[in-house]
């Protein structure tokens, strides 16, 4: 437990205190963004509006995620192995558990600061009508839908070059937040791209959060996308593993 | 003596490229041990599979146990080639949350204070000079308290009184009982530390013992001077197994240096500005690699 401890207190210390690039790209961005379509960028009449403002807060809440996942995450995992720091550590008679569990740990962390934001400025600043179960259902929620987000942003944190990933987490962060509909309607996307877009997991967990705000009950098939996504996600993880270890290119556990 | 390694029938590939093939050697509990190689040769693949990086095939067992045996990384200390570059903590931190996960960690404090970086505690990482790096990198081998400690090129970026520095704390571990795998480009460095040495080429070892040994095997004299004699006088000199002539002096190599100092001295009428020179171990090292090149 002690060398659980001392690894948590270490990541939360490097990457959320002292981590600028998330504390203003997942959280600060999309809560500007929030600000700006629901108070500045707005028209309708109060009730659409106040109904619009429920909706973005859940968007807002996925591509906040998203962030976290294919930029946040992926870099700091992605850091930790270039430099030579993972491999340290899984030379320790702890290995890679104590760490991943802390990362694991982070993240969680990262949701919690992230929707708690949306929150406060949805309720706060649109006055949108939530009450303390609603909230606690969208945070679960969360915590399980952002899951094949997550371990996508460890499946591209395994490429070798820093620029690399940093173009591969643009072009996925922003085509999937389009295609899901998180910055507009989807209805004004091609109708190719719509049959996408539901396909997306990002799209999929907006759609929970969003029945959440509307008191609506949860969609399996919802569900069912999403836990496909992880399945093969992992999958994924699991032959790179595999092959990082076989060619010495990684240290896995 | 206890062995703290041994490795039987070791082979290793990256897919279909060898790097190390049926590699046999044994390490005892104290000793020093130079591992020596080109580029390529598998020096930094031999450490790794000594620590279980890599599926091994083949048999490693440290102090007794396998190499995959978890227990094993307690006693296990590396310094890879590449420094612990991690941004956002400081060296305290950092060597706080690596001594963390072992069961007999060393006392940070004193660690930094023994190694002179006591002023560096609270500097960030990422702000730390190449050489401050690579001492804070030989630290974090350290953390454990090990029994067996893998440095791999230990010294590069540091400045000579760094290296001289790290030198004498690598003998003081041996003194106090570690047992020392070192890799090094640095060849006359291995030369004044380790007890022996293993000399790897294309995933075999080529050659493994003394330096002495190395050098009873290996070694050849040099001898540099002005003469009137001729090539074919020299040639028939005692241990002499080429002479050439550069910018006006003969070059003789010897593989009995003694022997054919004690012809030239015989002559040394006809034998001006002489110098002798024993071949070190890059030379050696160099010479066999040319050789098994030609092979």
């Amino acid at each position: 437990m002690k060398p659980f401890v001392q690894q948590f207190k270490f990541d939360v210390q490097r990457e959320i205190l002292r981590n600028l690039p998330f504390l203003f790209f997942s959280l600060l961005m999309p809560a500007g963004f929030y600000i700006l379509f629901t108070k500045v960028m707005v028209s309708g009449s109060q009730g659409e509006v106040q109904q619009f403002s429920g909706s973005y807060m859940c968007s807002m809440i996925v591509y906040s995620l998203m962030i976290s996942a294919f930029f946040g995450l992926a870099a700091l995992l992605q850091r930790d192995r270039r430099s030579g720091y993972v491999t340290r550590l899984s030379q320790t008679p702890v290995g890679l558990k104590a760490y991943y569990c802390s990362m694991a740990l982070c993240v969680m962390l990262m949701t919690i600061l992230s929707t708690g934001i949306m929150f406060a400025l949805a309720v706060g600043l649109n006055h949108v009508t939530l009450h303390s179960g609603q909230m606690a259902l969208l945070l679960l929620v969360s915590l399980i839908g952002e899951l094949p987000l997550f371990v996508i942003g460890l499946l591209i944190s395994r490429v070798g070059r820093e620029e690399t990933l940093s173009v591969i987490s643009n072009l996925l962060t922003f085509p999937v937040a389009i295609a899901s509909g998180l910055w507009w309607p989807m209805t004004m996307l091609p109708q190719w791209l719509q049959v996408v877009g539901k396909a997306l997991p990002t799209y999929r967990l907006n759609q929970l959060l969003n029945n959440i705000v509307a008191n609506q009950h949860a969609s399996g098939y919802d569900w069912l996308i999403i836990v496909s996504w992880l399945a093969v996600s992992v999958a994924a993880v699991l032959i790179q593993n595999v092959t990082l270890r076989r060619w010495g290119q990684g240290v896995t556990e | 003596m206890t062995e703290a390694v041994k490795i039987q029938n070791l082979s290793f590939d990256y897919g279909k490229q060898p790097v190390l093939n049926q590699v046999n050697f044994a390490v005892n509990a104290g000793e020093m041990i130079g591992v020596i190689g080109e580029n390529g040769a598998g020096k930094t693949t031999l450490l790794k599979l000594m620590q279980a990086q890599l599926p091994i095939s083949g048999e490693i067992a440290i102090f007794g146990h396998q190499a995959q045996d978890k227990r094993v990384r307690d006693w296990l200390g590396a310094m890879p080639q590449g420094d612990l570059k991690l941004p956002g903590v400081t060296v305290q931190e950092l060597l706080r949350n690596l001594s963390a996960s072992y069961a007999n960690p060393a006392n940070i404090e004193q660690l930094m204070r023994d190694n002179g970086i006591a002023g560096l505690r609270q500097k960030r990482i990422d702000r730390l000079s190449g050489g401050q790096l690579r001492r804070v990198t030989f630290l974090s081998a350290l953390v454990g308290q090990p029994r067996l400690l893998f440095l791999d090129e230990p010294t590069v970026g540091m400045d000579v009184t760094a290296r001289e520095k790290l030198w004498r704390q690598v003998k003081q571990m041996q003194h106090a009982g570690v047992t020392i795998i070192i890799t090094s480009h640095y060849l006359a460095e291995l030369q004044n530390v380790a007890d022996r040495l293993l000399i790897l080429k294309a995933g075999q070892i080529r050659f493994q013992g003394t330096f002495s040994a190395l050098q009873a095997a290996h070694v050849q004299t040099l001898f540099r001077f002005t003469s009137s004699l001729s090539e074919t006088q020299l040639l028939q000199l005692p241990g002499v197994q080429s002479v050439t002539q550069e910018g006006g002096y003969w070059e003789l190599t010897s593989h009995d240096g003694d022997q054919t100092l004690g012809a030239l001295s015989r002559q040394l009428s006809q034998v001006h500005e002489l110098s002798v020179t024993k071949q070190s171990l890059a030379d050696i090292f160099s010479e066999m690699m040319r050789q098994e090149a030609t092979k």
